[in-house]
C-alpha cells in the first residue's frame, strides 16, 4: 500500500464496484422473478376464475400477437412434469370440467407461497422466466399489467419517457393525493371528473385495495341511482361484454371490470371477491350464478371474515342452489353457534328444496293430465287409458304428499320464529293461492296472492307473475301496471327475436 | 510517534498508529479511536439547527397526518370495511420518512468534513498520530449514526401514531425502516466521498441530490436500454449500450421500493427473507465503494 497507493485504492474501489454491479444483478434477477412470481399467480388465479387471459384485447391484426396463454400452458406444462402430485379438491375443475393444473392448485392456498416463488425463482422454469421477460418487454401480456411495473403504461411505442420513474419512487403518495381528489370531488357530486382519476389511481398503486373497491361502489351504485332503467330499445350492444346496455346497465359492468382488474392486480383480497360477488353480481346484476362463484372462491382460498360465508350461502339460495346453502348454513354454525339467524335460513331453504319437489311433482302432474286428456280424446284402447290414468293418479298422489310436506316445513318456519316471518307467511300464501286457484277460485287466489306481496317484499316480483298467469288464465283484466309490464316484456322479447334474426343474417353461411 | 494515549483539547483520545508490531490491543485502541470519532461526530450532529429543523418538520407531518385523513370516514363499503386512513397515515410517514430522511442524510454526509476543514479543527486532529483512515471511517460512521438516530426517532413517532390508529403492533414497519437506513447509506456514502474533495458544503449537498435523483433514474436508464434498436440509426444503438452499461454499474435506488411494499403485506407476497438480505448486501458494497473513493480523495489532500 504504501509504494503504490493510488494503484491499490483505485483497484479495490474497482473490485468492490464491480462486486456491488455483480450483486446489483442479482437483486435485479431477484425482481424480474418476483415479477415471474406475482404474473403467474395472477394468471392461475384468472385461470381458476373462468377467464380468458387475453380478454382485454381487442382483435386487431395491426397489434403484435399476445402471449399469455402459450406462456401460461408453457408454464403449468412444465410446472406439472416437476411437480408431485397435488390433491385434487372441491371447486379444481376447469370450465371443461377437467382438472386444472398443478400450478393453478397450488397458487389457490397461501400456505403454498413459498414453494410457488421457489419454482418462480429457480433453474426448473427459467427459460419460462426468460420468456416472460421478453414478452413482457415486447408488451406482449395482456393479463400483466400496472401491478408488475408501473412503466408498463408506458410501453407504448409513441411514449419515450417513463414518467412512473418521475415520482422517485413517491407514486404511491401521489395516489394517495389523487385519492384525496377523487373523496373531494365526490362529496361535491362530480362523479365524471371521480372516474378518470379513480382509474389513475389504481394505475400508479395498483395494490390499493380500498381505492377498487370504493371506485366500483361509486360505479355501481352512486353513479346509477338517479338513472332509469333503460328501455329495451334504446339499448345498444357492447361487444366486450357481449350483451345490450343502457347508460345505466353499461356502469355496472364498468364496476365489474374495474373489480375485476382489482383482482388481476391483487389476487389474494377476498374484499374484491366479496364486492364482486355480493356487490355487483348479487345486488345489482342478480346473477347469482357468478355471485357464487367469485364468493366461493373467497370462502374457500382466501383469508375472509365471516359474513362472507353468510353472502355465499344467500346466493346459494338465490341461486336455486338449496341443498348447497343448507350444508354451507350448518357449516357456519359449527363456527359460530351463537349465530341468531343461521338456523333460520336452514329451515328456508329447506322449505325452497321442499317447494322446489312440490314444483318439479305439479309438472310431473300436469304433463300426466295433458296425457290422460290426450288419450280420452283420441279415443285409445282401454289399457293404454288405464295406464295413463294410473300415471296421473300417482302423480296427483305425489304432488299432494310433496304440497303438504311444504305447507309443513313453512309452518315449522312459522312456528320457530317469535314474531311473524314474512318470507315464510308469503309462502303459505303462495300455496294457499294455489289450492284456490286449482278449485277455479281465481278471484280469492288473487287477493291472497296480493296480500302475499305486500306483506313479503322478497317475493314481490315472483308473486307479481303469478298474478298475471292467473288473470291470463281467468281470463280476468290486466291492471295498467300489469298492461305495461307484459308491453314491456313483448317488447322485449321483439327486440330479442329481431336481433338474433339479424345476428343469424349476418353469420356466414356454413357448408 | 508513540504509543500512549494522548487527549486533545476535545478528550479525543488518540492511538498510534504504524508500530510494527499491532497485536490485539493496537487494533482494540484503533477500533477505540474512530469508535470515539464517531460518537464526537454524533455529538457535534445532533446539535446542527439544521437537522433538528428538518426533525421537528418531519414529527409535525407524522403527526399531521393523523389529521388528513380525518375527513375520511368512509369505513365500509357495503358490508367491506376499508382502511383508507391507516394507508394513507403509512404512505404519507414512510414518505416523509424518506424525504426528510435522506436530506438530513445529505446535508449531514456533506457538511462533516468541509465543516472541519473550514473550523480548522481538522488539523488539529490530523496532527495527532492518528491515520487519516481511522479519522475518516470514525467520521464516516458518525454520519450514519446520526442519520440511524433520526431515523429511529420518526420511526418511533410513526410507531405511536399508528398504534394509536389500529391499537396493533406495526411490527413490518421495522423492516422498513431498515431498508430505509440502507437506501440512504448508499447516497451519503456517496455525498461523503464528494465532500471530501470539497472545502465547503454546498457542492456536496447538490451533489448528493443529484446521487439521490440519479439513484431513482436507474430503472429509466433500463428502459432506455431496453428500447434501444427500435430504430436503425447508429446513435440509437451507441444510446442503447451506453444506457444499459450504465444501469448496471450505478446504483438503483428503486430497487428498494420494497419498504413501501412491506407495510401492506399481502398473503401472496414473495418470501421477504429473499430479497432483504441482497438489499442489504447489495448496499453495504456500494457503500464501501462510496468509502473507498472517499479514503482516495481524502489521502491526497494537504491539511
Amino acid at each position: 500500500m504504501r509504494r503504490y497507493p493510488n494503484l491499490i485504492l483505485g483497484m479495490l474501489l474497482v473490485v468492490v464496484w464491480a462486486i456491488a454491479a455483480w450483486q446489483g444483478q442479482r437483486v435485479q434477477q431477484l425482481r424480474d422473478a418476483d415479477l415471474f412470481y406475482r404474473w403467474i399467480v395472477a394468471a392461475c388465479t384468472q385461470s381458476s376464475l373462468l377467464w380468458e387471459l387475453t380478454e382485454q384485447v381487442t382483435n386487431d391484426p395491426t397489434k403484435p400477437k399476445m402471449m399469455d396463454r402459450e406462456l401460461f400452458e408453457s408454464i403449468t406444462g412444465a410446472a406439472d412434469k416437476i411437480r408431485a402430485e397435488v390433491p385434487v379438491q372441491e371447486g379444481d375443475l376447469d370450465k371443461t370440467g377437467a382438472v386444472e393444473p398443478k400450478l393453478v392448485r397450488l397458487v389457490k392456498h397461501d400456505k403454498n407461497s413459498r414453494e410457488v416463488w421457489n419454482l418462480a425463482s429457480g433453474s426448473e422454469l427459467a427459460s419460462q422466466r426468460e420468456e416472460f421477460r421478453q414478452y413482457w418487454r415486447q408488451g406482449r401480456l395482456a393479463s400483466a399489467g400496472v401491478q408488475l411495473d408501473v412503466s408498463v403504461m408506458y410501453a407504448s411505442e409513441s411514449t419515450t419517457v417513463s414518467l412512473a420513474n418521475m415520482f422517485l419512487g413517491f407514486r404511491k403518495m401521489a395516489a394517495n393525493l389523487i385519492w384525496l381528489e377523487v373523496d373531494k370531488y365526490w362529496h361535491a357530486g362530480m362523479l365524471h371528473r371521480m372516474v378518470p382519476l379513480m382509474n389513475l389511481t389504481v394505475t400508479l398503486d395498483p395494490n390499493f385495495v380500498d381505492a377498487f373497491l370504493i371506485g366500483a361502489w361509486h360505479l355501481a351504485y352512486n353513479a346509477t341511482a338517479s338513472l332509469p332503467d333503460t328501455p329495451e330499445l334504446d339499448k345498444n350492444y357492447y361487444e366486450q361484454y357481449g350483451v345490450y346496455l343502457g347508460r345505466k346497465e353499461l356502469y355496472y359492468y364498468q364496476g365489474v371490470d374495474f373489480l375485476k382488474d382489482g383482482i388481476r392486480k391483487n389476487p389474494s383480497d377476498y374484499r374484491l371477491y366479496f364486492d364482486l360477488g355480493y356487490g355487483i353480481y348479487s345486488e345489482k346484476l342478480h346473477d347469482y350464478a357468478n355471485a357464487v362463484r367469485y364468493l366461493e372462491y373467497a370462502v374457500r382460498y382466501l383469508k375472509h371474515d365471516k359474513w362472507v360465508p353468510r353472502t355465499l350461502n344467500i346466493a346459494y339460495q338465490r341461486n336455486s342452489q338449496y341443498q348447497e346453502a343448507i350444508d354451507g348454513w350448518k357449516l357456519y354454525l359449527q363456527k359460530f353457534p351463537a349465530n341468531p339467524n343461521a338456523q333460520r335460513f336452514i329451515m328456508y331453504n329447506e322449505a325452497l328444496l321442499a317447494e322446489r319437489d312440490m314444483t318439479q311433482a305439479r309438472e310431473k302432474m300436469d304433463a300426466a293430465q295433458t296425457a290422460l286428456q290426450t288419450a280420452q280424446q283420441a279415443g285409445t284402447d282401454a289399457t293404454t287409458l288405464a295406464a295413463a290414468q294410473a300415471n296421473h293418479d300417482a302423480a296427483k298422489r305425489e304432488y299432494e304428499a310433496k304440497f303438504d310436506l311444504t305447507h309443513k316445513q313453512w309452518q315449522t318456519v312459522l312456528a320457530s320464529q317469535s314474531g311473524a316471518d314474512p318470507l315464510a307467511l308469503g309462502h303459505l300464501r303462495m300455496l294457499e293461492a294455489q289450492t284456490l286457484a286449482d278449485t277455479s277460485r281465481y278471484y280469492e287466489a288473487i287477493a291472497v296472492l296480493s296480500q302475499a306481496r305486500i306483506e313479503c317484499n322478497e317475493i314481490f316480483n315472483e308473486v307479481s307473475d303469478r298474478i298475471m298467469a292467473l288473470k291470463e288464465k281467468a281470463k280476468i283484466p290486466l291492471n295498467a301496471s300489469e298492461k305495461m309490464e307484459m308491453q314491456r316484456r313483448a317488447q322485449a322479447e321483439r327486440i330479442k327475436s329481431e336481433r338474433e334474426t339479424r345476428e343469424k343474417g349476418q353469420q356466414p353461411a356454413q357448408n | 510517534m508513540t504509543d500512549n494515549v494522548q487527549m486533545t483539547p476535545e478528550n479525543l483520545p488518540v492511538c498510534s498508529g504504524g508500530s510494527a508490531a499491532m497485536g490485539s490491543a493496537g487494533i482494540t485502541k484503533s477500533l477505540g479511536a474512530i469508535w470515539t470519532i464517531a460518537t464526537y461526530t454524533l455529538r457535534e450532529g445532533l446539535r446542527k439547527k439544521t437537522l433538528i429543523g428538518f426533525l421537528i418538520l418531519s414529527i409535525l407531518v407524522i403527526f399531521g397526518a393523523n389529521f388528513l385523513t380525518a375527513f375520511l370516514n368512509q369505513k365500509t363499503v357495503g358490508d367491506a370495511e376499508v382502511d383508507i386512513d391507516v394507508k394513507l397515515i403509512k404512505d404519507i410517514c414512510v414518505t416523509t420518512i424518506s424525504i426528510f430522511g435522506v436530506l438530513i442524510a445529505i446535508f449531514t454526509s456533506a457538511s462533516v468534513v468541509p465543516n472541519e476543514v473550514e473550523n480548522r479543527v481538522i488539523y488539529t486532529v490530523l496532527s495527532k498520530p492518528l491515520r487519516r483512515f481511522q479519522y475518516l471511517l470514525g467520521k464516516f460512521l458518525g454520519v450514519q449514526l446520526i442519520v440511524l438516530m433520526n431515523l429511529l426517532l420518526m420511526g418511533a413517532l410513526f410507531f405511536v401514531v399508528l398504534y394509536a390508529k389500529q391499537q396493533i403492533l406495526p411490527t413490518l414497519l421495522l423492516w422498513s425502516l431498515l431498508l430505509v437506513f440502507f437506501e440512504f447509506l448508499i447516497v451519503s456514502s456517496f455525498t461523503f466521498a464528494v465532500s471530501c474533495a470539497s472545502t465547503s458544503s454546498v457542492l456536496p449537498t447538490i451533489a448528493g441530490l443529484f446521487i439521490y435523483i440519479a439513484g431513482n433514474m436507474t430503472e429509466y436508464l433500463r428502459d432506455v436500454a431496453n428500447r434501444a434498436g427500435q430504430t436503425t440509426l447508429t446513435v440509437d444503438a451507441w444510446i442503447g449500450r451506453i444506457s444499459y452499461w450504465l444501469s448496471n454499474i450505478m446504483p438503483n435506488l428503486a430497487d428498494f421500493s420494497l419498504k413501501n411494499q412491506i407495510l401492506h403485506l399481502q398473503p401472496n407476497d414473495i418470501p421477504r427473507d429473499v430479497q432483504i438480505p441482497n438489499l442489504i448486501a447489495y448496499s453495504l458494497m456500494f457503500a464501501v465503494s462510496g468509502f473507498v473513493l472517499a479514503y482516495w480523495i481524502f489521502r491526497r489532500r494537504e491539511f
